[in-house]
């Protein structure tokens, strides 16, 4: 079924589903529904309903057969990304609604000004591959939907603060279409370093985390780095390898919010210096987090080593492999730190008081009714070990379902790759390719053994050069709002005499 | 001959004329004028629309006095589009004033029907002088709107407003008699054909004359300075009237002498344009650059009004049929958007008991519906699809691409993504969780007559945003009929005087 229209002369068809897409749209559309359950145990039907709304979004953009329906998809997803960040917010989280905005909408513009160049230029908005003069501004549109350093900036300030339960249904749809339009517009060389330089400087900054949230935020801007490399070569294995690994990563990274998203939900933080020895607590929730490190680390028989070793053979041992094997100790490292730190370690200073969810630290507001009916559901949760304080006290089933289906996939596409990729062989898994896979993980086990105090969490400051930025920016627009504002202080005689000035000035250049 | 042109200015005035005696009554007759008037004036402009689609352009001569010795109405296919801005403006104001306690009075109504009466009169007049005296009708009734509150800075802005106002009819009136003294004629047409008699530089001089008065009345930068008074001080209410509809008529003039009267043969004609093309892009940046800081959301919209005359200048100041037609379609599309986001934002700020964006937080709880349609007006003239302000947009862009002017696209970007920012910035505060403490009447006003105009301008927004041949089948004849002078000439003069 497709449908055919035509906007002010232009002629276009929807939907479009071929090779490239089909598997991104699947994915969407199983992931996207998993994350709406997700926020069940919210008890908030408008978070719920705006998640839903941003899950279609997402997959109305995936199927996109033309730029303006890609504009449109994405511009929805801008939207409902929004009105998810500041879903009942107080002042910060509305402020941080605001720079999203910024990002995505001068994201818009830029895309807008290709799309209007390559209308010119070709006459025709099916999605192809831009013409040589729109690509830079398409390259630059998607810059910012894929985070390439630095334009990861918005990401990292987003995600974390968003509201807990929708961190998953965002953290899945933005930037992978950003890498799917590179794959599809404005891929190239140059794109495909910056993608690998991305993942490597994207997973260095996860190491300085002690935020669960912040860490798996980082490692978004360094897997869809990873993502970039490979998509942005244009050639067929290069596109398919992407986007499997989009896919992978929808599949474990969504898996992994989700993890730290329970872990909030039941400890009521998600602060790796003060979490830990929770393995016995939340058992469910250890395997998925396992899992989820696992498949995200590239261990052999999880989905992220079939990706990974794809992305390989795509790029076919240039510096760029090299660059993302050294991407790949950070994240073996990192995600190390993450369950360890979390589950293993030693015992978090905070425990849960009788397990019940803190959820006005998430600046979540629940209703007096639906409060109380999550008090009495916990008391009954944590009544088996009530008294010493030391049972399970697991997330609920609506949060453990979807860790259990991802961390399924999260196997499943390591397993059977050929599943998500027709034609993969168990070539993947020669002996080579497993070594140059192991190197990595050996290596961060190394730096984990010897080195531990450097990736130790810690107190965490914000990023010097951020608040940097953002002073400058600041100081740059105040004075540029002051020179503004004293143009417009003046008598009004002035602005009568401004008047006669500008007619002088029309008729000298006329005359 | 059908007399409807002539009643689309007639009504009003008399229905402003019978107000002034009814109020001296009654104020409960003057729903009795008022509703009569208002079908009057739109069934007049309906009839008169629907003759020009019909059967072409119309001339009207006012008491069979033939042109050139009597005064004519000529009605194309671009007067039409400005009528149906003005007529529909001012039936959506009658609906909408009439359900806000402060605009509800005797002398609004009496002031808004002598403006509404005056601009009818300003996009179907054929004579150039007739043609000042409508500008100077619509002058001396705006000022009357924005000074109308008896409050001090009203009273300053309504001088400030009328100082301009003054001087570029000055500016005007001396173009008009520069031009009368050398052709002898004030019809519009004849002024066309006897313009190449005259010298050069009296031709300059005078072009540049009116279009600079122009300039000032539609508030391009650098001659915007007293819009945002003017609009702060009018109150929401009235600068959408202002904004929404008085600055196309003054448009619709600009483009009349421009295109209609000197056009290509003028002498200065392509510098005109050239600067024209300049000033719009610098009234984006100006305009948007300005709108980020304003905490009053009236002077927020009066410099994206600024902003927006760039827009719609970037596409009338193309001189192609493509150009134009975006243009104009930016034009009308801004009459909804404006509109809307001013009633939107006059219904938020008697909400919350104050004009002011710092106070706003949480307001989209006790004004759901308000934000909803100051949302979808927001996302129109940012310019988001499928809205109507992207599909002008596109189409300026396209049309600017065509004559290769690339900086120019991306001055449009940066436009959008700053007024993205501003409206977002009062969006963020509005969906906010925590409601402030009002000093208003805290719930929005559900009534028919206060929500049904908005809703029905979102409706636009998002139809003509859809579909937007709807707009373009109307307008692309009409940018023809602009660009085409001798169509002019020929239908005020007839066919025998365009050899």
């Amino acid at each position: 079924m497709t449908i055919v229209y035509t906007y002010l002369g232009v002629h276009l068809r929807y939907p479009l589903l071929d090779e490239v897409n089909e598997l991104l749209v699947t994915s969407f559309v199983v992931v996207g529904l998993l994350t709406v359950l997700y926020t069940l145990p919210a008890r908030d039907l408008p978070l719920t309903f705006k998640t839903g709304v941003h899950v279609v979004a997402g997959v109305f953009a995936a199927l996109a057969g033309d730029f303006f329906t890609l504009l449109v998809g994405l511009e929805l997803l801008t939207f409902s990304a929004y009105f998810l960040l500041v879903h009942r917010a107080d002042s910060e989280r509305a402020a941080v609604g605001y720079r999203y905005i910024g990002f995505h909408i001068s994201a818009a513009a830029l895309f807008f000004v290709g799309m209007a160049i390559q209308y010119t230029d070709t006459g025709s908005l099916q999605l192809a591959r831009a013409v040589p003069s729109a690509v830079p501004y398409f390259l630059a549109a998607f810059a910012i939907k894929a985070v390439f350093f630095p334009l990861h900036i918005w990401l990292v300030d987003a995600y974390p603060r968003a509201p807990v339960f929708a961190v998953p249904a965002l953290s899945v749809f933005t930037t992978k279409m950003g890498v799917y339009a590179i794959a599809r517009i404005a891929g190239g060389p140059v794109v495909a370093y910056i993608g690998g330089a991305t993942a490597i400087l994207g997973v260095l900054g996860a190491l300085r985390q002690s935020n669960a949230r912040r860490l798996l935020s980082y490692h978004i801007v360094s897997q869809v780095g990873y993502m970039v490399a490979g998509a942005a070569l244009a050639t067929q294995a290069g596109i398919a390898a992407g986007v499997f690994h989009a896919v992978n990563n929808i599949v474990y990274k969504t898996l992994l919010f989700m993890v730290a998203g329970a872990v909030f939900f039941t400890v009521g933080h998600d602060d790796l210096t003060r979490l830990g020895g929770l393995v016995r607590r939340m058992p469910i929730t250890f395997f998925g987090s396992m899992v989820g490190s696992a498949a995200i680390a590239g261990v052999p028989l999880f989905a992220g080593y079939a990706s990974k070793e794809l992305l390989k053979s795509a790029t076919g041992y240039t510096p760029l492999t090299y660059m993302l094997l050294l991407a790949a100790i950070g994240t073996a490292l990192s995600f190390l730190k993450f369950t360890f730190y979390m589950f293993v370690g030693e015992r978090g200073t905070t425990q849960p008081e009788s397990g019940r969810p803190d959820e006005r630290t998430a600046g979540d507001h629940t209703a007096p009714e639906a409060e109380a009916a999550a008090e009495a559901d916990a008391d009954a949760d944590a009544g088996a070990e009530a008294g010493s304080g030391r049972g399970r006290y697991e997330a609920p089933w609506t949060m453990l379902v979807p860790i259990g289906v991802l961390s399924v996939f999260s196997i499943l596409f390591g397993v059977r790759p050929q599943l998500a990729v027709a034609g993969t062989t168990y070539g993947i898994y020669s002996l080579s390719s497993l070594w140059v896979s192991v190197l990595p993980l050996l290596a961060a086990l190394g730096v984990w053994h010897f080195a531990r105090r450097l990736v130790k969490p810690h107190e965490h400051h914000e990023s010097a050069l951020l608040v940097e930025m953002r002073t400058i920016g600041g100081r740059g627009l105040r004075a540029l709002e002051r020179a503004l504002a004293f143009s417009h202080q003046h008598p009004f005689q002035v602005y009568l005499f401004l008047v006669t000035l500008c007619f002088v000035v029309l008729a000298a250049i006329a005359l | 001959m059908s007399h409807a042109p002539v009643l689309t200015i007639i009504i009003p005035l008399a229905g402003a004329f019978l107000i002034t005696f009814t109020e001296l009554i009654s104020a409960r007759i003057r729903p009795v004028v008022l509703i009569p008037v208002t079908l009057g004036h739109l069934g007049a402009a309906l009839s008169v629309i629907l003759q020009v689609v019909e059967q072409g352009p119309i001339l009207y001569t006012l008491g069979m006095w033939d042109p050139p010795w009597g005064i004519v109405l000529s009605i194309d296919s671009v007067s039409i589009v400005f009528l149906g801005i003005v007529s529909a403006g001012s039936a959506l104001l009658t609906v909408f004033a009439w359900g806000s306690p402060r605009e509800a009075g005797g002398k609004y109504a009496v002031l808004r029907l002598l403006l509404c009466g005056a601009m009818s009169g300003a996009v179907l007049t054929g004579d150039l002088f007739n043609l000042f005296v409508f500008a100077e009708l619509m002058t001396i009734a705006g000022t009357g709107l924005v000074a109308l509150k008896r409050k001090g800075e009203s009273a300053v802005a309504g001088f400030t407003y009328l100082m301009f106002s003054g001087v570029a009819g000055t500016f005007f009136l001396f173009g008009v008699a520069l031009l009368y003294g050398s052709t002898g004629t004030l019809n519009m047409a004849q002024l066309a054909q006897r313009l190449t008699e005259v010298d050069p530089t009296t031709q300059t001089v005078a072009f540049v004359l009116m279009v600079t008065a122009f300039g000032v009345k539609t508030a391009m930068v650098p001659l915007h300075f007293w819009q945002p008074f003017a609009y702060a001080a009018a109150g929401g209410t009235t600068a959408a009237l202002l904004s929404g509809v008085t600055m196309k008529v003054n448009l619709y003039a600009l483009l009349r002498i421009c295109y209609g009267i000197f056009g290509r043969q003028a002498g200065a004609f392509d510098d005109v344009l050239s600067v024209l093309l300049v000033v719009g892009m610098v009234s984006i940046i100006v305009g948007h650059g300005l709108a980020l800081w304003q905490d009053d959301i009236r002077r927020m919209l009066a410099f994206s009004s600024v902003a927006h005359v760039g827009y719609i200048l970037l596409g009338v100041a193309g001189g192609t049929t493509a150009a134009v037609t975006a243009g104009l379609f930016h034009a009308f599309n801004h009459f909804v958007m404006k509109v809307a986001l001013f009633w939107s934002g006059r219904g938020m700020s008697s909400v919350i008991g104050s004009p002011y964006i710092s106070r706003m937080n949480g307001v989209g709880r006790r004004a759901p519906l308000l934000v909803g349609v100051f949302f979808v007006a927001a996302l129109a003239i940012v310019g988001i699809p499928p809205t109507n302000g992207f599909a002008s947009k596109w189409l300026i862009a396209l049309s600017l691409l065509a004559e290769a002017e690339i900086v120019a696209v991306l001055v449009l970007m940066v436009g959008t993504a700053l007024s993205m920012m501003y409206y977002t910035r009062f969006l963020s505060r509005a969906v906010q969780w925590a409601p402030e403490s009002f000093s208003g009447r805290a719930v929005e006003d559900r009534r028919l007559r206060a929500v049904g105009p908005l809703v029905l301008l979102a409706a636009v927004i998002l139809i003509v945003g859809v579909l937007p041949e709807l707009a373009t089948a109307f307008l692309e004849p009409a940018a023809r009929a602009l660009l085409d002078q001798e169509a002019f000439i020929s239908n005020i003069l007839g066919a025998a005087a365009v050899q």
